[in-house]
C-alpha cells in the first residue's frame, strides 16, 4: 500500500489498536537497566526485536549503537530515526506500574517511550502494508547523557558511509513538541574537597559546604540576558553526611543553556573564575570539571521538514510547542542533517507518585505514536519531491 | 492400616510403621523413592523457558495439533499487578504471536479496579460467583481455577497468579512449550530462581518457606517422587484439560498439592514437567499468612492419604479452626481463624461441563 492512501485519522485508529503492543514493549525496555556506559542488556533486548523485524543492514557496533534499516522502495533517501537508550539512577528493582491511564515509574532520562516507539515502528509499518521510498535508519545509541556526551551517537554518524537526509530524534515526553534548534548547552561538576593538610586551627572547622554555598551565590549573581534566552541550572547538589561532621567533600552539578555559543564560554570562563577565586580565599580544593557541550544550531522554521510536519501536527490537532531543544538533535545538526525532535506523550503531574517516579499518560501514547509515522510519511514525501525536482 | 489417631496418640514413626505397613495401592504409588526414576526425570523432564523461546514454532506446533490454549489469570483484588500482567501477555502471546486464544480473568470478587483494568486491556473478565451459578458460591483461588475449567474454551490452560510484577511472556509460552513439544506431558509445573547464590556458579535451588519446611518433609514421607518438584507450590502451571477436569480442586491453599498427588497417582511422574522462568517478584507474605497456607494444604494433603491412614482423617471430626497467638497490651490472646479446605469435584462429573463440551454439535 502506497503512504498517499493513509491518513492521519487511519493511523490514529491502528496506533489506538496497537497500543498494548507499544505499552508492552515500554514496560520491558524501561525494566532493563541501562546507566550511562552500562546499556548493554538494553541494547541486546533492542537487537533481538531488530533481528525478529528481519531489518536490513542490521548490527551493533563497538560503541553498543543498535542499528537497522527499514528498507525503501526508492533507492537515494535515508531517514534517520533515533533515540538514546541510557538512563539516569537506575534502580535495579523497580518495577513499572500500569494503571488504567498512567505508566507510573522513574521515567525522567529513561527513554523507554521513545525507544519501545522505535523499536515496535517496523511492525506497525508491516502491520498496516506501509512502505516508504525513502530507506529508515532506526538507531537506538548508547551513552548520551551527562559524561557520556553523545558518544554513541557521535560514533555512529562518524562511521557511517551512507548519507543521511532527514532525522528524527525521539524523547518520552513531551507530545506537541516541535524542536528544530537545538539550544547552546554546558554540562558541568564543580567539587569542592578538603585539603589533605587542611589544618583545623588554620581554617576553621567550615568544612566545604560553605564555600560552596558561596560558590552558587556567585554563580547565582552572574547576569544573564533574556535574548538571546541563557540560563543556568543547579541540578543536584551533594555533601557531608550528618550533623556534626564536616563535610571533606561537596558536589555541584549544572547546566549552562543559552541561544549563544558566545554567551555560553562567557558564563564557563566566569564559573571557572569563581571556583578559582573561592579556592584561593577558602584554601579548598575547587575543581571545575566540563562533562559535556553543544553548540546551538539546527535548522529554521521555515524548513521544508518543519513545515511538513507542522501540517502533520496540524492534521493530528496537535498544537505545536516550539523550543530550542538538549536533546540528540544538536549532533544530528553538528553533522549537517536537517532534524526535528518529537516527544511521545505526556506527563500527568496531578498524579502523586515517589519523588523519583513520574506519571505517563497512556492515552496520549497513539496520538504521539501516529505523529512519528505521519512524520515520516510527511519527511518521505517531502526527500522524494526534492530528488524528483532535481531529475 | 495405620489411622491419624494413631499419628496423634504419640506413637514413635517406627511404632507406627511396625503396627501395619502402607498398603501398596494405585493410590499409594510408593513410598521408597525410586532415585534413579527421580534422576532420569529431572534430566528429562526439568528445563529452562529457553528451550521455547522460539514462540512461531509453538504456533506451528500448535496449529498442527489443532489445540486452543487459554490462558486463566484467578484475580482477587489486583489493581496494582492485573493491567501490567494483561498487556506484557497479550500484546507478546496474542497481538505478535497468536498461541493464545484466550486470556480470562476469573475474579472472586475485587473491591479494587482489578476488573475494570483488566477489561480495559482487552481481557475477557469473569466473575466466579457468575459460572456455573446453580452449583454455588466458594470463596477460594481454587474455586476460581475450577471454574476456569467451564468457562474457558482451550485444550491447554495456562494458570497465572495475578500479582506478579516483573510479568514477561516467557511465564507462559514456557510453561505451555513442554506440552505442545511433548505429548506426554500433561502437567507443567514453574519454578523460579531464588536469591541463593553461592560462588563457582552453583545455584542452590529450592521453594519457599511453606515448601521447605512442611511440603517437602510431607512429600519425603508420603510421596518421595513428588519430592523432584523443586517449587511443588508455585502459581504458575499449564495442564491439559483432559487431566483438569479428572480432578478434584481444593478451593483454597491445597489446590497446588492436591494437583500434583492427584495427577502423580493416576499417570506417574512421567505426565509432569518443570520448568525455569528465572526471577519471580511478587508480594511477599509474612509468617502468620504462610500458617493459614499450611493449615489449609495440610487438610487436603491428609485427605489423599487418608485411605493409607485407614480413613481417621475423613471420618474424624478434625477442627477446621487454626490459632495463632497476637500480643496487644502485655496481653497474649489467640486468635481463631476457621479454614476449611472443602473441594470441588472433578469437572467432568458436572452436568453443565458435560452438557457444553461433550454434547455433539
Amino acid at each position: 500500500m502506497n503512504q498517499d492512501q493513509y491518513n492521519t485519522e487511519n493511523l490514529k485508529k491502528a496506533s489506538e489498536q496497537f497500543l498494548n503492543i507499544l505499552l508492552s514493549e515500554i514496560v520491558t525496555i524501561g525494566e532493563i537497566p541501562a546507566l550511562t556506559f552500562s546499556e548493554s542488556q538494553r541494547a541486546e533486548y533492542l537487537a533481538s526485536r531488530f533481528c525478529e523485524a528481519g531489518l536490513q543492514d542490521f548490527f551493533m557496533d563497538e560503541k553498543g549503537n543498535v542499528m537497522g534499516t527499514i528498507p525503501g522502495t526508492g533507492t537515494a533517501n535515508n531517514i534517520i530515526v533515533t533515540t538514546h537508550m541510557d538512563t539516569l539512577n537506575f534502580n535495579e528493582n523497580y518495577h513499572i506500574s500500569v494503571t488504567k491511564d498512567h505508566l507510573i515509574g522513574p521515567f525522567w532520562g529513561n527513554n523507554s517511550v521513545a525507544l519501545a516507539t522505535i523499536s515496535t515502528l517496523p511492525l506497525f509499518l508491516e502491520k498496516l502494508n506501509i512502505q516508504l521510498k525513502s530507506n529508515i535508519v532506526l538507531l537506538a545509541s548508547p551513552m548520551s547523557l551527562g559524561r557520556g556526551n553523545n558518544e554513541g551517537l557521535k560514533h555512529y554518524l562518524s562511521n557511517i558511509k551512507t548519507p543521511l537526509n532527514a532525522g528524527i530524534t525521539l524523547e518520552n515526553v513531551s507530545l506537541g513538541r516541535l524542536n528544530y534548534r537545538s539550544i547552546g548547552m554546558l554540562t558541568g561538576e564543580i567539587t569542592c574537597i578538603l585539603p589533605e593538610d587542611f589544618k583545623w586551627e588554620k581554617y576553621g572547622a567550615i568544612g566545604t559546604i560553605i564555600p560552596m554555598s558561596e560558590i552558587i551565590t556567585k554563580i547565582g549573581n552572574i547576569a544573564l540576558p533574556k535574548i538571546p534566552f541563557s540560563t543556568i541550572i543547579l541540578g543536584s547538589i551533594n555533601g557531608g553526611f550528618s550533623y556534626n561532621n564536616i563535610a571533606k567533600k561537596t558536589k555541584l552539578c549544572f547546566e549552562v543553556r543559552s541561544e549563544s555559543f558566545e554567551i555560553l564560554k562567557s558564563v564557563e570562563a566566569q564559573i571557572k573564575n569563581i571556583t578559582e577565586d573561592v579556592s584561593a580565599r577558602s584554601g579548598m580544593n575547587v575543581f571545575l570539571e566540563i562533562l559535556s557541550q553543544r553548540e546551538p544550531g539546527g535548522i529554521e522554521i521555515s524548513h521544508e521538514i518543519v513545515q511538513q510536519v507542522r501540517s502533520v501536527f496540524n492534521s493530528l490537532g496537535i498544537k505545536p510547542d516550539f523550543f530550542p531543544t538538549v536533546s540528540q538533535l544538536s549532533v544530528l545538526k553538528d553533522f549537517k542533517i536537517p532534524s526535528i525532535t518529537l516527544g511521545i506523550t505526556t506527563k500527568d503531574n496531578d498524579i502523586k507518585v515517589d519523588e523519583t517516579d513520574e506519571a505517563l499518560n497512556i492515552n496520549t501514547i497513539p496520538l504521539g505514536f501516529s505523529q512519528v509515522v505521519a512524520s515520516l510519511i510527511a519527511i518521505d514525501k517531502t526527500l522524494d519531491k526534492n530528488i524528483s525536482a532535481k531529475e | 492400616m495405620i489411622n491419624l489417631k494413631d499419628i496423634f496418640s504419640g506413637l514413635t514413626k517406627s511404632e507406627i510403621r511396625n503396627k501395619k505397613p502402607f498398603p501398596s495401592t494405585k493410590s499409594s504409588r510408593s513410598y521408597t523413592a525410586d532415585t534413579k526414576l527421580m534422576n532420569n526425570w529431572l534430566s528429562s523432564n526439568t528445563f529452562h523457558y529457553t528451550a521455547f523461546d522460539n514462540i512461531k514454532e509453538l504456533v506451528e506446533i500448535k496449529e498442527k495439533k489443532g489445540q486452543k490454549i487459554s490462558l486463566c489469570l484467578p484475580t482477587l483484588n489486583e489493581e496494582k499487578t492485573i493491567g501490567k500482567e494483561i498487556i506484557l501477555l497479550k500484546s507478546e502471546l496474542m497481538d505478535r504471536y497468536p498461541l493464545l486464544d484466550e486470556i480470562a480473568v476469573i475474579d472472586s470478587g475485587s473491591t479494587d479496579k482489578t476488573c475494570e483494568i483488566a477489561a480495559s486491556f482487552g481481557a475477557d473478565v469473569y466473575v466466579s460467583k457468575d459460572i456455573l451459578p446453580n452449583i454455588g458460591e466458594k470463596k477460594g483461588k481454587g474455586e476460581n481455577l475450577w471454574k476456569a475449567i467451564y468457562q474457558l474454551k482451550g485444550d491447554i490452560i495456562v494458570y497465572i497468579d495475578a500479582d506478579i510484577s516483573n510479568i514477561r511472556s516467557h511465564f507462559a509460552y514456557g510453561l505451555i512449550g513442554p506440552i505442545l513439544k511433548h505429548d506426554e506431558i500433561k502437567y507443567v509445573k514453574a519454578f523460579y530462581d531464588r536469591p541463593l547464590n553461592l560462588s563457582n556458579n552453583v545455584r542452590v535451588a529450592g521453594g519457599g518457606r511453606v515448601t521447605e519446611i512442611l511440603i517437602r518433609p510431607l512429600f519425603s514421607l508420603f510421596f518421595p517422587e513428588l519430592t523432584v518438584f523443586i517449587q511443588p507450590l508455585s502459581g504458575e502451571y499449564a495442564a491439559r484439560r483432559e487431566v483438569l477436569e479428572k480432578i478434584p480442586f481444593p478451593i483454597g491453599y491445597g489446590v497446588e498439592t492436591s494437583h500434583l498427588i492427584d495427577i502423580y497417582n493416576e499417570y506417574g511422574l512421567k505426565a509432569f514437567a518443570q520448568v525455569d522462568l528465572d526471577k519471580r517478584v511478587h508480594r511477599n507474605q509474612t509468617t502468620h499468612q504462610l500458617g493459614k497456607m499450611a493449615f489449609g494444604i495440610l487438610q487436603s494433603f491428609f485427605k489423599r492419604i487418608d485411605n493409607r491412614l485407614g480413613g481417621g482423617f475423613t471420618n474424624a471430626n478434625i477442627d477446621k479452626v487454626f490459632r495463632q497467638f497476637t500480643c496487644t497490651d502485655k496481653k497474649y490472646e489467640q486468635i481463631h481463624n476457621l479454614i476449611c479446605e472443602e473441594e470441588r469435584p472433578p469437572m467432568i462429573e458436572i452436568p453443565e461441563y458435560k452438557e457444553k463440551f461433550f454434547t455433539p454439535q
